[in-house]
Formats: C-alpha cells, sequence, structure tokens
C-alpha cells in the first residue's frame, strides 16, 4: 500500500517554480532520505503534502486527498520543520499536554520513556530554552506519536553530536516499525546514510531520482588507484575524479574493472554529487 | 469538545497578560482609594464622608445608579484588550513562527479560530464581569451599612452596562478579527483606515449623483449604539424604577439589533475562517 501518492505537482512561488511536475509514490515501511541542494525543493515539498502550500496537482495521504483540506491528516502524519516552531509563549510541560491532549496517537508509554531520559526543564517557557533543547523537544514530543507517516525536515539542526547520534541510532529506531514510513530531509547525509532504505534526489523542483539504496550503490563503485594511473580512471568515463595524498579516485558503474584498483562502495553524498552534479566538497 | 477545551487553555496561557490587565487597573485603582483612605485617616484635618447622606429619591434608584458606574472603567479597558487580543488574534502565530507548530495538530480549523475568538469575547467577558462583582460587592457593602441596599436594583444596574459593553464588544472584536485575517499587522488601525476611505467615498458619490446611499460607517455606528444609559440629573427624581428594571432590558437587549449584531459577528467570524483557511504557511 502506497502511504503517499504525489501525482503531477508544481509549486510556484510569484514566478519561481520551486516544484516542477513532482511525481512519487511512497509506500508503507520505508525510511526514506530527501536529499537536494539549499533551494531545491525539499522543504517546499513536504510542506505542500502536509497541506500547508497551495499547489497544483494531487497529493493523496493513504488515499485521502490533501488538497480537500482534510484535518484527519494530521492524525496518521507528524512533521518537525527546520526551523524551531514550537510556541515560546508555553512552558515544556504545557506543550506536552497541549500535544498530548490534542492527539488520540499519543503514546503515553513512549513519552514518558522519551521525557524521562531528556534533561529538559518541565517547568520553563519554551522561549528560554537553548536552540538544540527546542529541537530535542519537539523531536520527543513528536516521536511520541502513534503516526504512520514521519516528515523530518532537517529534524537535528541545532542539536551536539551526541543526540544526533542517539535520535538517529536509537531513538528513531524505536519509533520505526513496518508500518511506518519516515521520510527525512537533511544535510547531514552521513548520519542517516545507515538507517535509510530509499532515497530521493530533488534539485531544481524535480526528483531526479528515487531508488531503494541498496539497489543503486550496486550500480556503482567507487575506485581508488596512484595518482599516476589517473588517466585510466577518465577513460573509464569515471565521474567525480578527485586526487589526494597520492591517490586518485572516482566514481564508475560498477561493471567497470580496472586492474589493481581499490573498489569501495560510494557513499550518498557521492551518489548525489554524481546524480545531480555539483562540488564535492 | 474535550480538544476544545485544550484549545481554550492554551489560548488562555497566551492571552492571559492582556486579559488581566482590567484587573490591575482596578487593583491599582483600589490601592489609590486605600492610600488615600489612609491618608485622610491618619491626617487629623482630613475628614471621611464618603456615603454619609443620601439623597432623597427612592432606595432603588440609588442602587440602580450607583452600581451603573462600576462597570464603567473596566468596561473601557475591556473593549480595549477585545481590540488588542482580536488584532493579533489570526496573525500572531504567524509572525512568531509557531503556525506550523499549531496547525500540524490533528483539530478542526474551525475550533482552532473558534478559541481565539473566545479569547476576544468570551475569556474577555468573564474577566469584567468578576471584575463588576468585585466591585458589586465592594459598593453594595457600603449600601448594606447604611442600609439603602436593594439587590434586584443593583444588580441590575450593574448588569445593564455590561451587556451594552458585552454587545459593543462583540461588534467591534468581531470587526477587528475579520480585519486580522486580511491584514497581518496593524490589522485595527488598517481596517479603520478602510472603513474611514469607504466612508469618504460613499459620502463624495452621494454627494456628487446625489444618491443616499448608507455610509458604512453609519450603518456600523448604528449598529453598535446601544440605548443610552446615562440618567440626567433632572430625570432622576421622576424615573419609574420599575421601567428601569424590566422595559430597559427590551431597549437594551431583547430587541432585533441584538439579532443583527450577533449575525453580523457570526458573518465576520466566518469570513475570518475562510480567509485564514486559505492563507499558506510560508516557510522563512
Amino acid at each position: 500500500m502506497n502511504y503517499l501518492e504525489i501525482a503531477n505537482v508544481s509549486k510556484y512561488y510569484g514566478k519561481f517554480k520551486a516544484l516542477d511536475g513532482v511525481n512519487l509514490n511512497i509506500p508503507q515501511g520505508r525510511i526514506i532520505g530527501l536529499l537536494g541542494k539549499n533551494g531545491a525543493g525539499k522543504s517546499t515539498l513536504l510542506r505542500c503534502i502536509l497541506g500547508f502550500l497551495k499547489y497544483d496537482g494531487d497529493i493523496k495521504i493513504m488515499d485521502r486527498p490533501v488538497n480537500e483540506k482534510h484535518r484527519t491528516i494530521n492524525r496518521d502524519i507528524a512533521f518537525i520543520p527546520d526551523v524551531s516552531s514550537l510556541d515560546d509563549r508555553l512552558t515544556v510541560q504545557q506543550t506536552i499536554d497541549y500535544v498530548s491532549g490534542l492527539n488520540d496517537s499519543w503514546n503515553e508509554e513512549t513519552a514518558m520513556k522519551l521525557l524521562k531520559q531528556s534533561d529538559l526543564p518541565f517547568k520553563r517557557k519554551i522561549g528560554k530554552l537553548s536552540k538544540g533543547m527546542k529541537t530535542k523537544l519537539y523531536l520527543l514530543i513528536t516521536l511520541s506519536l502513534d503516526v504512520n507517516i514521519l516528515l523530518l525536515d532537517e529534524p537535528t539542526l541545532g542539536l551536539d553530536i551526541v543526540f544526533r547520534k542517539e535520535f538517529f541510532n536509537t531513538i528513531l529506531g524505536d519509533f520505526y516499525n513496518e508500518d511506518k514510513t519516515i521520510i527525512i530531509s537533511t544535510h547531514q547525509v552521513e548520519e542517516v546514510e545507515q538507517i535509510l532504505q530509499d532515497i530521493i534526489f530533488i534539485d531544481e523542483g524535480k526528483i531526479v531520482l528515487h531508488e531503494d539504496i541498496e539497489e543503486l550503490k550496486q550500480k556503482y563503485s567507487q575506485v581508488i588507484i596512484e595518482q599516476s594511473r589517473k588517466e585510466e580512471l577518465e577513460l573509464n568515463n569515471a565521474k567525480l575524479i578527485m586526487s589526494s595524498l597520492g591517490k586518485a579516485s572516482g566514481i564508475v558503474e560498477s561493471s567497470v574493472e580496472i586492474s589493481d584498483a581499490e573498489y569501495l562502495r560510494p557513499s550518498l553524498s557521492d551518489l548525489f554529487l554524481l546524480k545531480v552534479g555539483g562540488h564535492n566538497e | 469538545m474535550n480538544k476544545f477545551k485544550i484549545l481554550l487553555k492554551k489560548d488562555w496561557i497566551i492571552n492571559k497578560k492582556s486579559l488581566l490587565i482590567p484587573f490591575w487597573v482596578t487593583a491599582g485603582f483600589y490601592l489609590l482609594m486605600l492610600i488615600s483612605l489612609a491618608i485622610a485617616y491618619f491626617h487629623k484635618d482630613a475628614t471621611i464622608s464618603g456615603f454619609s447622606e443620601f439623597p432623597p429619591f427612592p432606595s432603588g434608584v440609588i442602587n440602580y445608579i450607583g452600581n451603573m458606574g462600576i462597570v464603567a472603567l473596566p468596561g473601557v479597558i475591556s473593549l480595549l484588550i477585545t481590540i488588542l487580543i482580536m488584532q493579533s488574534a489570526l496573525n500572531e502565530d504567524m509572525r512568531k513562527n509557531y503556525e506550523l507548530f499549531h496547525r500540524s495538530q490533528p483539530v478542526s480549523l474551525w475550533a482552532r479560530v473558534g478559541s481565539k475568538f473566545m479569547m476576544g469575547t468570551a475569556a474577555n467577558w468573564a474577566v469584567l464581569f468578576i471584575i463588576s462583582i468585585f466591585n458589586f460587592i465592594v459598593l453594595n457593602s457600603v449600601l448594606i451599612y447604611h442600609k439603602q441596599f436593594v439587590f434586584g436594583a443593583a444588580f441590575t444596574g450593574m448588569l445593564q452596562p455590561l451587556v451594552v459593553i458585552m454587545k459593543t464588544g462583540l461588534v467591534l472584536g468581531s470587526m477587528t478579527f475579520f480585519a486580522s485575517a486580511i491584514f497581518k499587522d496593524k490589522a485595527f488601525f488598517k481596517g479603520t483606515v478602510v472603513l474611514v476611505s469607504l466612508q469618504f467615498m460613499f459620502l463624495i458619490l452621494n454627494a456628487i449623483f446625489n444618491w443616499h446611499i448608507p455610509t458604512p460607517l453609519g450603518l456600523l455606528t448604528n449598529l453598535m449604539e446601544t440605548k443610552n444609559l446615562a440618567i440626567s440629573g433632572s430625570e432622576i427624581s421622576e424615573i419609574d424604577l420599575n421601567y428601569l428594571l424590566k422595559d430597559r432590558w427590551n431597549e437594551i437587549l431583547f430587541n432585533m439589533k441584538t439579532v443583527y449584531q450577533i449575525l453580523l459577528s457570526a458573518v465576520f467570524f466566518v469570513a475570518a475562517t475562510f480567509i485564514y483557511d486559505n492563507r499558506e504557511v510560508k516557510i522563512d
């Protein structure tokens, strides 16, 4: 069953086309990475899915069209935006009470477990929390919701590395099961690479690629050879050729064989650069 | 219903500071009175002479008129609070980037908007009512002490201006609420500017073409206008208490104007909700 069906969705900001005929089918039980450069349309796509923006085309969440402003879509879907949108005027406890009271999908057991482990000051106003604390609170209350679809837009922005690791390796893992689908839009692709099952590349509002990561990685290899043999990479039509510490590396199709070369699985960021273009910094 | 209570609680927390302003002003007023009394008490030359003599009118009329005044100050402040809350009701979350969080909650938009509307009207009225009851107790303690207290007249005297303020607040508040759906900043001011501009346009058109189209401000003031409750000095001795306690209710509340006021407020509320519903949650 497809949890999300996006058909020919376009979105304009004035004359700027932020989304250009996006077509996507997102099935049940997948963890999907949404990758794109700044301004590629990631946040716009997520906000169109949630019905926050007007768009052309059709989006269905679990067979219910978003355009018809079904408020019930929020029963199935939870969202963490890239900017802290928690209400600064409420305290941590008031925020938890507010979200738990309005969401039938609130899981008290999960919430207790997550919030107990956190060092959140429950009586403090949100406005007095650090950016990291706000993000942490947002993540924990959102993960306390038993929803089928979770949209994360740069979820760990502003968090320290310890919590980021904990979030991606443990907390998100506890949330996920085969009934749920998680879409993560992030720049810190290395952190999520291990947990992603599918990847979507978006560029200039268009979906460039939507594929199973394992299958994608099997199609390409990263080849490392001596710097002096760099031209062999070019001869084999390698992309993203780089030189460093006397070695040269490049991405080639898996069928390509170069003698005495070291073969590695390409990283997601390499594959992104390969498909979308840009500089490998 | 339970979810609506949660929305009301959240909106109460958010608007608490504004809603309690009339409390603090009233408290300040009482503090000043206490200080004045203390000065008078400790100052040998001063005498405290309030309510020691009563005019030769029936007790009921004195109770009625005396209690009318206790609503005036908190009432005016309450109207200002209505404007303050209503003009930011649909914009504050957007301006402060909270909109995404609140719109992500699975609750009907009508309930969300209704809760905000309730803060500017019902919650504000509740605060005003509590202050009025407090003032009522304080003032009438003096009347009870002097054996001049007539509950029916006193309570009606307090209640009638309260109802007038509530009705004015309803129309003014819902108009401001509607303006807040159209203008994202300084909604009351901008709404007033539009209204005044329309007024001038209608006046000019009427003058040029010799038309008699009712002007928007004329219509609105007529709609908001309620029976003038003031009683002049010459009227006091002749006024019929029965008229004050019974017939005046027909002039104040039980008439078609009240129905129009409620209908107009409902139209403003519904229109504001539709406009708000069609707003996009922009990306910063």
